[in-house]
């Protein structure tokens, strides 16, 4: 059909921080601002994963919140962008190899953007999120699984099951966190 | 009105209501000093729904969703039908209550505070509205809109009820200082967290109906001088979004005691008065 | 004469093959009785008949004896449960009723008198208290009780109907006031019933705060006498406003009004099927009744503090209810309200309140009888008492939970009856304060009152359909068709006497039929329909790992309760202070 052009004039986005020290944070807030008002692309931050299409995540993966990363990620339904602002969500920035922190969030879900800076301005916020709405148009509804999960892993699913807590894919109860 | 223009104007309510929408985050933007979305944005936001991937809780929490907007829908075809005010409100209630159990169906934390609040914002806001009928058949004499929208028009003596639904709009199309129940990132939008893909669709075109039912009271207060009703419309329009725009949002309890205080005070004024100068 | 006759015979056979323990035999009387009764009723309210007949003094003699049989009765229950309150009412009682008896006129002007009033609460009375004894069989089978004490409540209950049909049809205060106290002898028996320490203390409050109701009446008669008024229903004349504050005042013990509301609440712990025929279905509708009755020779003023006094106790006990969590007790609160509604709406004395009077009591009493048979079935079967047990009931029975859906949506929501009675007072009340501008204080409690009583039902709703988690598996339980049955009768007798209501006018008539469709279409859609191919998904918890569980909410004002007890005592002296001007 032909909505797929549809897709880029209203994506709504989910804002997440996986441990950041708040500077990125701050500048995607700027960007929604009336300086830079976001709005205008029809963005709306409505914080709830099951209505979003883009995924900004800012920070270094902190060991805590990888499995809130996931649960959210699983959580969205296709098709979806995940953007990745800021050089530690790429690489681990300033925070890289550190005994706590995970280097950036594409080991565990694929990204489709990257964001340098530190903290990113708003216009390379902008630029990256156009950017991730040209290859939100291409994406398909096919479920996109990410790359690793917490707990007992069966490689042999094809699928995620969303009425579980990603991470238990085998259904059974792991203890949370670390 | 012929019939053929009010079959249409049931009929495509939620294709118009939809601009009123739109129309409101513009105008929003433009308070706010920025540019804003497109006035077609609801229609974009409707396209890109129905193209997500389809999902859903349970099923009873979908069809309540699904009833929920048609019975706003029903709703609004009854008021274009000029039926009986108080019959319009307690349909109104029927659909709301609906979504209230539409949110007490998952067993998500969000959802049940949402529905509860919702709950008491509903017993904040009925007696206002029940008030509000009560005051315009004191002084139209009758409770139908379809007599009422062809009598004299005597807004004047009704000044005190218009304050009383410019009180309630918020409180109704969930917008600041009253919209506790929706409450965006406090409780994620309380009941309507849950939806996603198409079926959200259903809830944000309720959001459209639930601003005529809002509004088509103050457009019956002008009785037959339409155009000053369309007029009236308009100013509360600007109104409603000025104090959206303007205020915070304010506790449930504290919702509820300053709706029912200022509501029960506004509308007895008026009630009162127009026995003494009947 | 004959159909008068039908009345009486026909509950007391059925008790009498109840009380024989032959199942099959009691199932065809109660039904014979069911059917023959509510027809005669029907047809002779749509007739406007009206009978008057005589009771000859031999009857007479035998009535006055065994009164003041009960009246010792009732003194010896206090003097050996040794309740002081019990006690001197009683005596008190009967010193008032031997003055009476001997200084009574014999004038008489037709004993009992049945007119369209009576033919409806017949109808009320027949119908629905019938299905509820019906229902009982099957109950007391669950009930933990000998054998002996279950013929005897089987036969009670429709000794209790023939009770209540003489009541309606009693036309002499002292007939009347026999009958009501048989009301509380009955209400004080059955309330008792499991003799645990919590029945007999409440039981004990019911059977002296009842009594008070009694000395009402009695002050009424010697009123009456004092002035030499006659003691008749239907020669109650204007200037005897007096003798009606007293019967008002009886009414509003009855229908459990505050300040006397605590005996119908503490009557909560007696079998589910007294709960239902005796506190919410028939007995306490003789509150409304009476004031229906009596509410020609009212006053201006004393009418406008009535439905003021009405509609206060409406508003309050509404808001007193947010705080429970007994299914049952809810159900009391919620009944309570509504029938001060009813008395508020009766007592504005004109044609038109009394039909939404009428409309108000038949549907109240289908829907609560509904309502407290599931409790019923509720307790014996899933043993639920407090809504905090009802998690998961959604999908352990689905019909339960419909039918209790249902059933609050009949009290509060359209296209149900209660809800038009609701609007048609909204109306009336409306169109009288064009007339007294203090009906304005009426029409503010009635709406907030209305509000919170909406509150109150989907507050427990929201415990009835709290599904589980996408994460656990809940197996059916199966509940007895028999049982159910019953509930099923009332809710389509509830939804087909609303062609009464729908055919006033085709924009009721729409308005009536899209909803029931809409109801109709949901129904079968969650039977139907599946949903295949959508992905299920979990609840949003914020990415928590951790599932939820949500409580009901409770809002408590029991902070106010003696403000609002001794305000509500205040008002009474004001009304037989101020009715009388």
């Amino acid at each position: 059909m032909g909505l797929e052009k549809y897709r880029k004039k209203s994506p709504w986005i989910l804002h997440y921080n996986c441990g950041s020290c708040n500077g990125c944070d701050i500048e995607i807030l700027a960007a929604m601002s009336p300086k830079y008002d976001l709005e205008r692309f029809g963005i709306l931050n409505n914080g709830n994963p099951k209505q979003s299409d883009i995924f900004l995540v800012t920070g270094p993966l902190t060991y805590r919140s990888r499995e809130r990363l996931i649960e959210l990620y699983t959580a969205m339904p296709e098709p979806k962008v995940v953007v990745a602002v800021g050089s530690c969500t790429c690489t681990g920035g300033v925070f890289s190899d550190m005994y706590n922190v995970e280097n950036g969030i594409d080991s565990y879900i694929p990204v489709d953007v990257y964001i340098p800076g530190c903290a990113a301005s708003p216009e390379l916020i902008i630029d990256g999120v156009v950017k991730g709405l040209e290859i939100l148009e291409k994406k398909t509804k096919e479920i996109e699984k990410p790359k690793k999960l917490l707990g007992k892993l069966d490689e042999k699913e094809e699928t995620i099951n969303r009425t579980r807590f990603a991470g238990n894919i085998l259904g059974k109860d792991d203890e949370t966190s670390n | 009105m012929s019939n053929i223009a009010i079959f249409l104007l049931i009929v495509l309510a939620p294709i118009y209501a939809a601009f009123f929408e739109g129309a409101q985050r513009v105008l929003k933007a433009k308070m706010q000093r920025r540019i804003g979305p497109p006035l077609m944005q609801p229609f974009y936001d409707m396209y890109k729904l129905m193209d997500k991937r389809a999902l859903m809780v349970n099923k009873t929490h979908t069809l309540f969703a699904l009833f929920y907007f048609f019975t706003l829908w029903i709703l609004i075809a009854f008021i274009f039908l000029g039926f009986n005010l108080l019959y319009i409100i307690f349909l109104h209630l029927l659909a709301s209550i609906i979504l209230i159990l539409a949110g007490f169906s998952v067993k998500s934390i969000f959802s049940h505070i949402g529905s509860n609040r919702k709950l008491l914002a509903i017993v904040a806001y009925e007696p206002i509205l029940l008030l509000i009928s009560v005051g315009i058949y004191m002084v139209y004499g009758t409770f139908e809109i379809s007599v009422i929208l062809n009598t004299p028009s005597q807004f004047l003596s009704l000044i005190f009820v218009y304050f009383a639904i410019i009180l309630i709009i918020p409180a109704i199309t969930k917008l600041s200082p009253f919209d506790a129940p929706k409450a965006h990132q406090e409780i994620v939008g309380g009941i309507e967290i849950e939806y996603g893909a198409i079926f959200y669709e259903f809830l944000y075109a309720a959001k459209f109906l639930e601003m005529i039912f809002a509004y088509s009271f103050i457009y019956i207060l002008a009785g037959d001088n339409h155009i000053f009703g369309t007029f009236l419309v308009l100013f509360s329009f600007l109104l409603v979004n000025l104090i959206d725009n303007s205020t915070a949002r304010i506790q449930i309890s504290h919702m509820v005691k300053v709706i029912l205080v200022l509501g029960i005070v506004l509308c007895s004024i008026n009630i009162l008065g127009s026995l003494l100068w009947a | 004469m004959y159909i008068t006759i039908l009345y009486i015979i026909l509950p007391l056979l059925s008790s009498f093959f109840a009380y024989k323990d032959n199942k099959k035999l009691t199932y065809t009387f109660s039904a014979f009785s069911l059917i023959v009764l509510s027809t005669i009723s029907v047809f002779h309210f749509f007739s406007n008949s009206v009978y008057q007949f005589d009771l000859n003094s031999f009857l007479h003699t035998i009535i006055t004896i065994l009164d003041l049989v009960l009246l010792g009765y009732f003194a010896f229950i206090g003097f050996k449960a040794q309740n002081k309150k019990v006690l001197f009412l009683a005596l008190f009682q009967a010193i008032l009723f031997l003055y009476c008896i001997f200084n009574v006129s014999h004038e008489s002007f037709g004993d009992l008198y049945l007119n369209n009033l009576s033919f409806f609460m017949l109808i009320v009375i027949n119908l629905v208290g019938s299905i509820i004894a019906i229902y009982a069989v099957k109950y007391m089978e669950y009930e933990n009780c000998s054998k002996e004490k279950r013929r005897f409540f089987l036969a009670y209950l429709w000794f209790f109907i023939f009770i209540m049909n003489m009541i309606v049809i009693a036309n002499n205060y002292l007939l009347f006031f026999f009958f009501f106290e048989l009301t509380t002898l009955s209400s004080y028996l059955l309330i008792r019933f499991r003799k645990d320490e919590i029945s007999i203390t409440n039981s004990l409050r019911a059977l002296w705060l009842n009594q008070l109701g009694g000395v009402f009446i009695l002050f009424a008669v010697i009123i009456a006498i004092l002035n030499d008024s006659s003691i008749y229903f239907t020669q109650l004349k204007s200037p005897e406003v007096l003798i009606a504050i007293f019967l008002a005042f009886a009414s509003f013990v009855k229908g459990a009004s505050k300040p006397f509301e605590s005996w119908l609440l503490g009557a909560m712990v007696a079998p589910t099927p007294v709960s239902a025929i005796l506190h919410s279905a028939t007995m306490v509708k003789i509150a409304p009744f009476l004031i229906l009755k009596i509410s020609y020779v009212f006053t201006p003023t004393l009418s406008l503090l009535i439905t003021l006094f009405s509609m206060g106790v409406f508003a309050i006990i509404s808001l007193q209810s947010l705080a429970k969590d007994n299914f049952k007790e809810i159900l009391a609160y919620s009944t309570i309200a509504l029938l001060a509604l009813m008395v508020s709406i009766a007592s504005m004395g004109t044609q038109e309140a009394f039909e939404i009077t009428l409309y108000l009591i038949f549907f109240h009493a289908v829907s609560k009888a509904m309502l407290f048979m599931i409790a019923g079935v509720l307790e014996k079967q899933y043993h639920i008492k407090s809504i905090e047990d009802f998690t998961l009931l959604f999908q352990k029975s689905p019909i339960i939970t419909s039918l209790i859906l249902l059933g609050f949506a009949s009290v509060t929501m359209p296209p149900f009856g209660l809800f038009f009675a609701k609007l048609f007072s909204l109306t009336y009340i409306s169109e009288m304060i064009k007339q007294n501008p203090l009906y304005l204080l009426v029409a503010i409690l009635f709406v907030v009152g209305s509000s919170l009583l909406v509150l109150l039902y989907f507050k427990v709703a929201s415990k009835l359909i709290d599904f589980s988690s996408t994460q656990e598996k809940v197996e059916k339980q199966e509940v007895s068709k028999e049982f159910v049955f019953s509930s099923f009768l009332l809710f389509f007798i509830a939804v087909f006497s609303l062609v009464f209501v729908a055919f006033d006018s085709l924009s009721i008539f729409m308005f009536t039929t899209t909803i029931i469709l809409l109801i109709v279409v949901f129904f079968l859609l969650l039977k139907l329909l599946n949903f295949k191919g959508i992905d299920r998904v979990k609840e949003y918890s914020c990415g928590e790992k951790y599932s939820h569980n949500v409580g009901v909410f409770y809002y408590d004002f029991d902070r106010y309760k003696t403000t609002f007890q001794n305000s509500f005592i205040a008002l009474l002296f004001i009304i037989l202070i101020l009715g009388l001007v």
